[in-house]
């Protein structure tokens, strides 16, 4: 298989660590667990023994960014009450996943062969159409959805399609919400897909995604662990290669979550090594590879944690 | 303002002057103050500073809602403790991300 493994910008901006040195630091058994655990309390993500060297390998970078001695005084560092900013470092170097723009093609061909036929027409009739790209990383998910759709059929600005994509690392938002990749990151898309909806900007093979494809993505941040903010109910979700990093309970509450926020009929688009497994898996039947129809089944898993309700004091005439 | 409802807001104390506003938030605790600048009495800063300089609502966040975003008022402003500000007109959208600025994702 050949893959766009687009290295997205953000993270070579954490790339200072190249300068900073090369030392490694050794990650005993114990600071391996206690990591684990701030990493279950943080993001609900279920590090087991086999990622050791992954976590070795993505944290000895925080740590010389910091210029500290070891993971022991990083644990220590994480959870201070003022670090929240590194704790997100720590999540988003835990699970940084590489994209690429239309990455698992079949999805795309089935997204338009098989789901936007109907949705198109329902959209035509004046309902609305709503898509969730779950871990969306710097955007190209989000975007090879909205491409779809406009490659699809004519008047997709006219009509209510929206696009809902999150994330839990905000700096990969950031780098979404501008819209701009680098030439290896657009070369492999369809020429005449990127002829109309990617224009050159500044002087260094960077391309700008048309304010078209823009405007149908709204990006927004989510912790899985916590509460989400997303209403539904929804048409279509993508959630590829996120649950790969959580334990199987948290799996559990993540299907049942999607079958609540899923129309009956509705589709769920997973990553190739992801399964969903019983009970969840009453909820929806294969539709294709690694592809969902949700059934009519109703949903009994209790509802998420209900969102932070706030007071507000407002004196504006 | 109906756009609060969707927003995970559980309860709006609306007043028309910050005295008022002064006095329902010592009987009933708010995270965030949402005010004028403009307003009869006591002016959007005297109000900032009247919450600030309290135990009971110091810890509020505060965002002010101005007709110009004048900078130097803006720098008072900031200097008193203020959060984050909105400029008339805003949209609802506008308003949740001020709103999330201060006291986090909605």
């Amino acid at each position: 298989m050949t893959r766009n493994c687009f290295k997205p910008l953000g993270r070579s901006a954490l790339g200072e660590a190249d300068v900073i040195g090369s030392q490694r630091f050794a990650l005993t058994d114990r600071e391996f667990e206690r990591i684990a655990e701030i990493a279950r309390d943080l993001a609900g993500l279920d590090l087991g023994p086999g990622k050791k060297a992954l976590v070795s390998g993505r944290l000895a970078r925080r740590v010389r960014l910091l210029g500290l001695d070891g993971f022991a005084d990083y644990c220590a560092h994480v959870l201070e009450p003022d670090a929240e900013e590194e704790r997100g470092h720590m999540i988003a170097a835990l699970t940084t996943n590489v994209t690429a723009f239309f990455r698992e093609a079949h999805h795309f061909s089935h997204l338009r062969d098989v789901v936007l036929p109907d949705l198109n027409r329902a959209a035509l009739d004046g309902l609305p159409v709503r898509i969730w790209s779950a871990g969306c990383s710097s955007g190209q998910e989000p975007y090879s959805i909205a491409l779809t759709l406009l490659a699809s059929m004519a008047n997709v600005g006219a009509l209510d399609f929206r696009i809902i994509a999150t994330d839990i690392d905000s700096n990969m938002l950031r780098l979404a919400t501008t819209g701009i990749y680098p030439d290896d990151a657009v070369a492999e898309i369809e020429p005449d897909l990127r002829r109309r909806f990617f224009h050159p900007v500044g002087e260094g093979g960077q391309w700008k995604i048309d304010d078209i494809v823009r405007d149908l993505v709204v990006f927004r941040r989510l912790n899985f662990a916590k509460t989400w903010p997303v209403r539904g109910p929804f048409d279509i979700i993508f959630c590829r290669n996120v649950t790969i990093y959580f334990g199987e309970a948290m799996r559990q509450t993540m299907w049942a979550g999607f079958a609540r926020l899923l129309r009956p009929g509705g589709r769920l688009y997973i990553g190739h090594a992801e399964r969903i497994g019983a009970p969840a898996s009453d909820y929806f039947v294969p539709d294709g590879t690694t592809v969902y129809r949700r059934t009519d089944a109703v949903c009994h898993d209790p509802a998420p944690p209900a969102e932070r309700r706030l007071n507000l004091s407002i004196t504006i005439r | 303002m109906q756009a609060l409802d969707r927003m995970g807001i559980a309860h709006v104390d609306w007043q028309n002057d910050a005295q008022s506003a002064l006095k329902a938030m010592l009987a009933r605790p708010v995270h965030l103050v949402i005010s004028d600048f403009n307003m009869p009495g006591m002016d959007g800063l005297a109000f900032l500073q009247a919450v600030r300089s309290q135990k009971a609502t110091q810890r509020a966040g505060f965002i002010m809602v101005t007709g110009s975003a004048d900078p130097t008022l803006l720098a008072r402003g900031q200097r008193l403790g203020l959060n984050n500000y909105l400029k008339k007109p805003f949209t609802p959208e506008e308003l949740r991300t001020s709103i999330e600025r201060v006291v986090g994702r909605l």
